[in-house]
């Protein structure tokens, strides 16, 4: 393949690197994946093709001729509404499946199941628990986690009727969503009801399959999501701010390479301990390797890199390239954004693919199924496996990009207000000053039809380059972070204000805010500094952005951050422009109904531009100053 | 001469190269871009029922001989000389349907063109994407048809081919040949006949 | 070698055209007895409703003499062909010729009519009649026209000044509008179109006299009805121009008699177009068909004859298509055998069946399938099983082929 179009693919040198090796090796890869699947199909891309029944498939034509209609007399706006809210139900059933899994570990931890976990951030136990109006004077903590995690049980069942969570959202938001009729009522539920509503011969109007799958969205955000990222800081620890080092470099070509990739750290938690086991490094020493090492991938990597600052790989695309340094001896995958291609990958090497889950089983792939209950035995059968590996590297095929960054994360809301002395105050005392414009949201996939981690790069540099503060989590947090601009020197590429704050505190400009569960985290920020102010989310300075979101958890997660109030600009097309009538609700509609509206915008520097406006646009509304305050240091 | 040649069994009638066409055919270029366009882009190849649940992508041959280019009154229909296409001069064209009806494949229609004007019709068929090949790509159908019903190469080295393989060239078409049908294409090729099977006891 | 081409009609181009194709030397000399390029016929009626038209009726172009490397003799009318001295008498002059094409296209037969020699009253063939008629619309008040002949030369017309807000009356000596394409039924069918734009009809009825002074007043019918006209078209049948062929040991009947390769009883003659008989491929019969289709054909097969490429004309199609009002009205074949009938939604669609093969079909208000019908139908191809649904939206190629393609 010509350098120029491996130039085209992705910014990340790295992953530049391991393309060529791909293509030396003649491997295929998702980029070559979906340039044969070009050009991708039209019905498909509007979203007005309908599988839900088998009168059909049907499709609606796109220019006006027959068939305008499917067999059940669905047209194109029922079938965009319905396969958008189908996106939602799967994107938050991820999502709140994978705290559903949080909260039965944290159950079986407190019943004294489980092997290798325990109760890390009792502080925060406390304070959940009291949100749930557990008595936690005096009681072991134990049995407030056990009691916690039964009530957290309830938020997916239709017991309560309400989710918990959602009361953290400022007065107005939570009248708004009342009004509405589209407070979340349960996790479950919701999407369930997604999926009934969707059926053949039930929702037809778009509005109200749309608010429906705002409600859903909710659950999401502010239910499982919350609850995966809460329960997991319980378990594992709130987040602090600590350095680490991202990119493909950091594979050692004399240890035995682990990646762990995924989203759950139920698994990978365990894996970090096994891999420190004296046992498992003499084992590793036998077999002629020096150590092991441990890094990630996706956001199984961003919660261990948050709580233990564990080495990350790369992001999204990166998984197949990982495997193309013939230099990995295990991936050991949970669920979630794994690629079916990886055993074809490493079958090409020595590599082994060891899926965990039995959600997520791949053919070629050797599955040692994970159990919370045997975890550590397994987490060492399985770092066993690796070391096995790795006595039969090829050295011939092992090729490790130099490319190392440096980066430092960590930044939980808690470690944000510790941070700022314990108070939101000093950043709202930012934002009035204009130092700091106003805060957006980074955050989401990666997808070749945008050049990798490019999108996420350029937005977030014109961002901060404007005094905007940028918090970002899952493969978006990577890609900046291979861009270097996850340090604290990089508060030199920003705008006057945001440096001065920035190295007045000692973060980066850019904030790791964790995996993509944690968006949780930004709602939260968000929500304490409305209520500090007194306002809704809708009236601050803050916006959204996923650059290079695909899935359809990324459809949840842009759902529920604007019927948080937060104005989000997609970079990808999402498959809604067949149906007029959604294009509009999704763009202008939902400004009157929730005070936020999507924008897609694929180019970086407008996508930029929309954000930057936006935030003026609050801060005019808010009566902050226009322009920012010339700072002396 | 190069063409898209079909292969109709393994047509299973997503209808993605009409789409791919329209886009093709459109001002932008673009399918986000094209939905919003006026008149709508309109596709030179049509996907239609066939025999039992099978379908068929219909779309001109560029036959020899030629019969639209016989009765076209305006002399908007010609064979370009280097890539033998047949092609239809939109401005020359006057919509008298002629070349429609001499068409033993059905495969002129008539529409608006923005290449032309929106006020008039003029026949809109398949240019074997001028453009595209020009720059060595293929008509954009083959490269949107992802069960290799529609394929692109010389018909005589293909046929040539065929002869060879499957000894008997056929259809009353040229440009119809039959190569060997992949395996899942032709379980879903006997699922057809099968429903045909019920469809004759009924 | 000198090529003579007599007529710069369809054949004659198409003819000149299949000659360069092999020959680009040779002398080529096309005489016509109108001074302008080659034409298309079919686009006059799209000139006659706009001037900034009329130079798109040039259908190869304004500069094809050129283009092709011919000497045009034009604006003078051959007077006969000398085939002993291989001469053609031009006016006065005479031209020779090594190998002749006889295209000289046909003539509107005019029926008697008294008094016929008033102003405003044409004849709709030729581009010099457009012009009078343009010149003629545009510098006289017109309200009321009248139009005899309702084949497609007088639909045309009609159009053309009905679209110039014109009182249009269409008198037509048959039971039927378009006779030659439609039966009664169809006939009647079709008869709607110029009912819903306001175009009156007088059926089985003829123009006896033409009244007006120097100018045309109004016209008289058969029956004796009076009608108000400033301006008549005379669009009744064309005949081939055969008279000037009259002494030259050339043979003709209802047109000039070709062999399969076009060729005349005179060595080094052929003919093509409207002036030559051929074969209608669905009677076998001889006849003069005159359809632009068949005249481009024929024109380019007697080219290839006569550079040398031994080509057979294979007869002439019938199929004929009309668009009334933007409605198309197709007819093909003969309307013999076993009929099937699909009337629905203004779509009229009417097919006879002969030995199980299609033998003729009309359509009203759709082109669908027409050309599939055409080639089913030239080709004698067993259609009985699509019987029941053949007229329908749910016939089409892709049945035929998919069946040729599993049965093989």
């Amino acid at each position: 393949m010509k350098r120029e179009i491996i130039l085209e693919r992705t910014i990340d040198t790295a992953a530049q690197e391991m393309l060529e090796k791909a293509t030396e090796e003649h491997i295929d890869t998702a980029w070559d994946r979906y340039e044969a699947q070009e050009p991708q199909c039209g019905y498909g891309l509007l979203g007005i093709c309908c599988r839900n029944c088998v009168m059909g498939p049907c499709r609606i034509d796109p220019f006006g001729n027959e068939p305008q209609k499917g067999v059940c007399g669905a047209d194109a706006d029922t079938i965009v509404a319905r396969n958008l809210a189908r996106m939602i139900a799967g994107g938050a059933a991820a999502h709140s499946d994978h705290g559903r899994d949080i909260v039965e570990v944290l159950h079986l931890t407190a019943e004294g199941k489980t092997q290798g976990y325990q109760i890390n951030d009792e502080e925060k136990l406390k304070r959940i628990a009291q949100e749930y109006r557990i008595i936690t004077d005096e009681r072991p903590k134990e049995e407030i986690a056990k009691e916690l995690a039964e009530k957290a049980m309830e938020e997916f069942g239709m017991i309560k009727n309400t989710i918990q969570f959602a009361e953290r959202a400022p007065e107005k938001r939570k009248e708004l969503w009342k009004n509405l009729g589209i407070w979340p009522r349960s996790i479950d539920r919701e999407i369930v009801e997604i999926m009934h509503r969707t059926h053949i011969g039930v929702g037809a109007e778009i509005a109200s399959l749309l608010l429906h799958g705002l409600r859903a969205s909710l659950s999401d955000g502010w239910g499982g999501s919350m609850l995966a990222t809460e329960f997991s800081d319980i378990l594992w620890g709130t987040p602090k701010p600590k350095e680490s080092t991202v990119s493909l470099g950091v594979l050692k070509e004399d240890h035995v390479n682990i990646i762990v990739h995924g989203h759950n750290p139920v698994l990978s938690e365990v894996i970090v301990d096994a891999v420190r086991d004296p046992e498992m490094i003499e084992l590793a020493k036998q077999k002629g390797a020096i150590g092991i090492n441990i890094a990630g991938i996706c956001c199984t990597s961003n919660e261990l890199l948050m709580r233990k600052g564990i080495p990350v790989a790369g992001n999204f695309l990166v998984q197949e390239l990982a495997l193309i340094s013939g230099a990995v001896d295990a991936m050991v995958v949970d669920y979630q954004c794994l690629m079916p291609s990886l055993p074809s990958i490493a079958n090409c090497y020595h590599s082994k693919v060891i899926t965990t889950s039995p959600k997520a089983q791949i053919p070629g792939a050797t599955h040692i199924e994970f159990d919370p209950e045997h975890a550590y035995d397994i987490g060492t059968k399985i770092v066993k496996e690796a070391i096995e590996a790795y006595e039969n590297r090829n050295p011939n095929l092992v090729r490790i990009p130099k490319k190392i960054v440096k980066l430092m994360a960590g930044f939980s809301a808690e470690a944000i207000l510790e941070a700022l002395g314990g108070t939101v105050q000093p950043l709202i005392d930012a934002i009035v000053a204009g130092k700091i414009r106003g805060i957006a949201a980074v955050v989401g996939c990666n997808n070749p039809k945008i050049k990798h981690d490019f999108n996420h790069v350029t937005l977030t540099k014109r961002l901060i380059e404007k005094d905007i503060l940028v918090v970002e989590t899952g493969c978006a947090a990577i890609a900046n972070a291979k861009a270097g601009l996850l340090v604290p020197e990089a508060a030199d590429q920003a705008g006057e204000g945001l440096k001065e704050v920035a190295k007045s505190l000692g973060i980066p400009p850019v904030l790791h805010m964790g995996s993509c569960v944690d968006i949780s985290r930004i709602l939260n920020v968000a929500a304490a500094i409305a209520n500090k102010l007194n306002v809704d989310i809708s009236d601050l300075p803050v916006a959204g952005a996923a650059p290079e979101w695909m899935s359809e958890k990324a459809v949840s997660i842009g759902a529920y951050v604007v019927s948080s109030g937060i104005f989000t600009v997609l970079g990808a097309i999402p498959p809604v422009l067949g149906s007029k009538g959604v294009t509009e609700l999704l763009t202008q509609g939902l400004k009157n109904v929730v005070g936020a509206t999507f924008a897609v915008e694929p180019d970086p520097e407008k996508e930029a531009e929309l954000i930057i406006n936006h935030i003026n646009e609050k801060r005019k509304a808010l009566g902050l100053k226009e322009t920012p305050i010339e700072t002396v240091m | 001469m190069k063409t898209v040649y079909v292969i109709p069994e393994h047509c299973i009638g997503c209808k993605h190269c009409e789409i791919a066409c329209s886009v093709e055919h459109s001002e932008s270029k673009n399918l986000f871009a094209a939905i919003f366009e006026e008149p709508f882009p309109t596709p030179r190849i049509h996907v239609m029922p066939s025999v039992g649940i099978l379908t068929y992508p219909g779309k001109c041959r560029q036959c020899y001989p030629t019969p639209c280019i016989n009765v076209c009154p305006s002399g908007a229909i010609s064979r370009d000389k280097e890539t033998e296409t047949i092609l239809l001069n939109e401005e020359k064209c006057i919509a008298c349907g002629m070349c429609a009806i001499a068409c033993p494949l059905d495969a002129i229609t008539f529409h608006p063109s923005w290449k032309v004007s929106l006020d008039r019709e003029v026949a809109i068929k398949c240019d074997n994407c001028q453009e595209r090949i020009s720059v060595g790509l293929n008509p954009v159908c083959v490269d949107a048809c992802k069960t290799m019903a529609l394929n692109y190469g010389d018909i005589n080295e293909i046929i040539k081919e065929e002869r060879k393989t499957v000894a008997q060239k056929v259809a009353a078409v040229e440009t119809e040949i039959r190569p060997e049908i992949p395996g899942l294409i032709k379980l879903w090729r006997d699922l057809g006949f099968s429903m045909m099977q019920v469809g004759v006891e009924k | 070698m000198r090529f003579v081409i007599i007529g710069t009609g369809g054949a004659g181009v198409s003819g000149v055209e299949a000659i360069r194709e092999h020959d680009q030397e040779s002398e080529i000399i096309m005489i016509s007895k109108e001074d302008v390029p080659p034409y298309s016929a079919c686009l006059l009626c799209h000139y006659i409703l706009e001037e900034d038209e009329r130079d798109t009726i040039f259908w190869k172009g304004k500069d094809f003499f050129d283009q092709m490397n011919i000497t045009p003799i034009l604006g003078k009318e051959v007077k006969s062909i000398q085939p002993e001295n291989k001469k053609v008498l031009v006016d006065s002059e005479s031209v020779d010729y090594d190998k002749l094409l006889i295209a000289a296209g046909g003539y509107v037969d005019v029926p008697p009519i008294k008094k016929l020699d008033k102003n405003g009253v044409f004849t709709f063939k030729t581009l010099s009649n457009t012009d009078n008629i343009y010149n003629w619309v545009k510098t006289q008040k017109i309200e009321n026209a009248v139009v005899l002949g309702a084949g497609f030369i007088g639909l045309d017309a009609a159009e053309g000044l009905k679209k110039k807000n014109i009182n249009v009356t269409i008198v037509e000596a048959l039971d039927r509008i378009l006779p030659r394409m439609l039966d009664k039924e169809m006939g009647n069918m079709a008869k709607e179109i110029l009912g819903k734009n306001d175009i009156n009809l007088f059926l089985e009825n003829n123009i006896t006299e033409i009244l007006g002074k120097k100018k045309v007043k109004g016209v008289k019918l058969t029956d004796g009805t009076v009608l108000d006209a400033d301006i008549v078209i005379i669009a009744t049948g064309v005949k081939p121009n055969l008279e000037f062929l009259r002494d030259s040991g050339i043979r003709t009947n209802s047109g000039v008699i070709v062999n399969e390769y076009l060729e005349t009883n005179v060595p080094n003659i052929y003919a093509a177009g409207d002036v030559a008989e051929s074969t209608n491929i669905s009677t076998e019969n001889r006849e003069s068909i005159l359809l632009w289709s068949n005249a481009l054909v024929q024109g380019t097969v007697a080219g290839y004859n006569m550079v040398g490429k031994k080509t057979k004309y294979e007869g002439s199609a019938i199929q004929t298509l009309i668009k009334v009002f933007g409605i198309p009205i197709i007819s093909d074949g003969v309307y013999e055998g076993e009929e099937l009938k699909f009337f629905e939604d203004s779509i009229y669609k009417k097919m006879y069946l002969k030995n199980s093969t299609i033998n003729g079909y009309m359509l009203i208000n759709t082109m669908q399938n027409a050309g599939v019908y055409h080639s089913l139908m030239i080709s004698k191809r067993e259609v009985s099983k699509y019987k029941k649904f053949i007229l329908t939206n749910k016939f089409n190629i892709g049945k035929i082929i998919m069946e040729a393609a599993l049965v093989s």
